[in-house]
């Protein structure tokens, strides 16, 4: 792999990642009415 | 009247279902493939392009119309594009949204029962591929194995009990058999209770087994040191160096944005009919935008995180790049017989190989579910069904669309066809209808107030511009390059012609006649026979609502509280 192939895939994935992260982080932060 | 409402337990809840719908094997075998071919690393900025201008705002879009669908007591995409439309001829373009994801349904839970079937063989031996013969040897049990499990030989071989290849078909339907039982159980179990019970465990499931195998893979070094090319460092390679000829030649340009873009559609199950019936049983006031946002995320974090770093990185590590480029071009040879080979390789592959069939079998499963959902609360709501006889009457209409699609398996050409004209030409057409009435019939500002009502973040102002004018500039402008693409071949198995210059453009001495192809024709003949169904259904259903005093054609506010 080259310089180029690192930079592309670790930019994608951590951006994915980082997202999807955040994302759960700010919708299981907030009370959640659980109904029966 | 219909009976207990029926509601999401918890926001998380709507997030895992949609996100299981969207997550399919094209995340893990169509991306990979996809991305190699289409310039590696440098396809992910066409690919993020179609993420953040169609994907996204059409997702936000199919949310808001279905959460508002369902305060006005409706949860079929026919009804819902009927409220935004303003009238009938969306209404009727809505049936699209059935439509799709129940004749879809027709081939995708036998892709499923495979799954099931390769994790079952994998736990009891294997699939017959033995570590004495060449990588060449071994590819060709694989696809042997494949094409007789699936019944490729000859139409009506997956009935054929007896023989060589007997206990094999006998597999085959018995896997079907318990794959369509489960989906109807968890489907007639209910929203709660059941879809969302299961996406609940599945997804977490398919995360935990996605990250054992990436580690597995990406921990594999050089696994045969006399083929030292043959490395996890130069599998990374493969999918993602860029080949950045792709921004310098127009012809290459185009057809990397317009596989860039199909993948994402595709991808993200907007269009599809599920994400406007799963947001139609969405409390009025619970956010759609963050969740819509989550769901998205989540099939990117499988489709880039682990499908883009699982599959082409094993099959470079065993079989080398010129193998894995002549084998991974589609999504069945991906999975279905390239992969085994490369588990073949692997140390405790057999292991691997289960768990991953397995995690395949649950992204397929929650994906199915999501097709049997729509489809029942149509005929629920349509011709006033209770919530076991709608999930009958789908489950028979199914259960005899699998029959059809496993007896016509020879080079599974009733499969193909569903899959291209109802599961990639509709869902642009669906697409389209829903952007295009959120944008232009019902009113950006009304559309962007009601994705806000109970929003936990904001859609960004920009996407007032994209959502009106981009997003569906780029629907169309990718779906008559996929047209251009796809479509006459398509038109010409179902026609028939003569063929008069060779693949080299060359003139044959003798014109060679293809006959129209009868197992096309008639998959149509079934895909026509249930439009007319849905196209009556919705009739009844239009009657039976404006009787309720239900306003089917959007002239009223929200009456919270209204059932169809």
């Amino acid at each position: 792999m080259n310089g180029y192939g690192w930079i592309f895939m670790l930019i994608s994935t951590i951006s994915v990642t980082a997202l999807t992260l955040w994302c759960f982080a700010r919708v299981l932060s907030e009370k959640d009415d659980k109904r029966s | 009247m219909s009976e207990q409402k029926q509601e999401w337990g918890t926001r998380l809840g709507v997030i895992l279902a949609v996100a299981g719908s969207a997550v399919g094997l094209g995340n893990f075998l169509r991306f990979p493939g996809n991305a190699a071919q289409n310039g590696g690393g440098a396809f992910m900025i066409p690919y993020f392009c179609a993420l953040i201008f169609l994907g996204i705002p059409i997702g936000w879009a199919e949310w808001a119309m279905g959460r508002y669908g369902g305060r006005k007591g409706f949860h079929s995409a026919p009804a819902i594009m009927g409220v935004w439309g303003r009238g009938g001829t969306a209404r009727y373009l809505g049936i699209i949204g059935v439509l799709i994801p129940m004749v879809v349904y027709f081939y995708y839970v036998l892709i499923e029962a495979w799954c099931l079937g390769y994790c079952w063989y994998y736990l009891t031996g294997g699939i017959g591929i033995e570590s004495t013969q060449t990588v060449t040897e071994q590819v060709e049990t694989s696809s042997d194995f494949f094409l007789s499990f699936t019944g490729q030989n000859a139409d009506g071989a997956n009935f054929a009990f007896g023989g060589k290849e007997g206990s094999t078909h006998t597999a085959g339907i018995v896997f079907w058999l318990v794959t369509f039982a489960l989906n109807v159980y968890f489907v007639y179990r209910g929203l709660s209770r059941g879809i969302e019970k299961f996406c609940s465990w599945a997804m977490p499931a398919m995360a935990v087994i996605g990250i054992v195998v990436l580690v597995r893979v990406l921990t594999l070094g050089t696994p045969d040191p006399a083929h030292p090319d043959q490395s996890v460092v130069n599998g990374l390679g493969f999918m993602w160096n860029p080949d950045f000829s792709i921004f310098q030649e127009p012809a290459k340009f185009f057809k990397a944005s317009l596989a860039a873009a199909g993948q994402i559609f595709f991808s993200l199950s907007v269009g599809f009919g599920v994400i406007i019936n799963y947001a139609s049983y969405v409390k009025k006031d619970d956010d759609v935008v963050l969740s819509g946002l989550t769901a998205s995320a989540t099939n990117e974090f499988f489709e880039v995180c682990l499908g883009g770093l699982i599959t082409l990185t094993a099959a470079v590590a065993f079989l080398g790049i010129s193998l894995t480029k002549e084998n991974t071009g589609g999504t069945f040879s991906t999975g279905f017989t390239t992969l085994p080979v490369v588990f073949a390789h692997m140390p405790v592959g057999q292991f691997f190989a289960a768990i991953w069939f397995f995690m395949l079998f649950l992204a397929a499963i929650t994906s199915s579910l999501s097709m049997l959902q729509p489809a029942k609360a149509f005929f629920e709501e349509s011709l006033g069904l209770t919530r076991a006889a709608a999930t009958t009457f789908v489950s028979l209409i199914c259960g005899a669309g699998n029959l059809f699609v496993l007896w016509f398996s020879k080079g599974l050409t009733s499969l193909d066809t569903i899959d291209f004209w109802v599961g990639s030409f509709m869902i642009f057409i669906m697409a389209a209808v829903q952007i295009i009435c959120f944008g232009w019939v019902f009113g950006l500002d009304r559309g962007i107030d009601e994705a806000h009502r109970g929003a936990r973040m904001r859609i960004p102002v920009v996407y007032r511009f994209i959502i009106k004018y981009v997003a569906p500039a780029y629907l169309i402008i990718v779906f008559v390059g996929f047209c251009s693409q796809s479509v006459p071949g398509y038109v010409r198995t179902i026609l028939g012609y003569v063929e008069t210059t060779d693949k080299d453009g060359k003139l044959l001495p003798t014109p060679i006649t293809h006959p129209p192809d009868h197992v096309a024709q008639m998959t149509w003949g079934v895909i026509l026979a249930c439009i007319v169904l849905l196209v009556v259904c919705t009739a009844i259903g239009a009657k039976r609502w404006r009787a309720a005093g239900l306003d089917l054609d959007g002239d009223r506010p929200p009456d919270d509280g209204q059932t169809a």
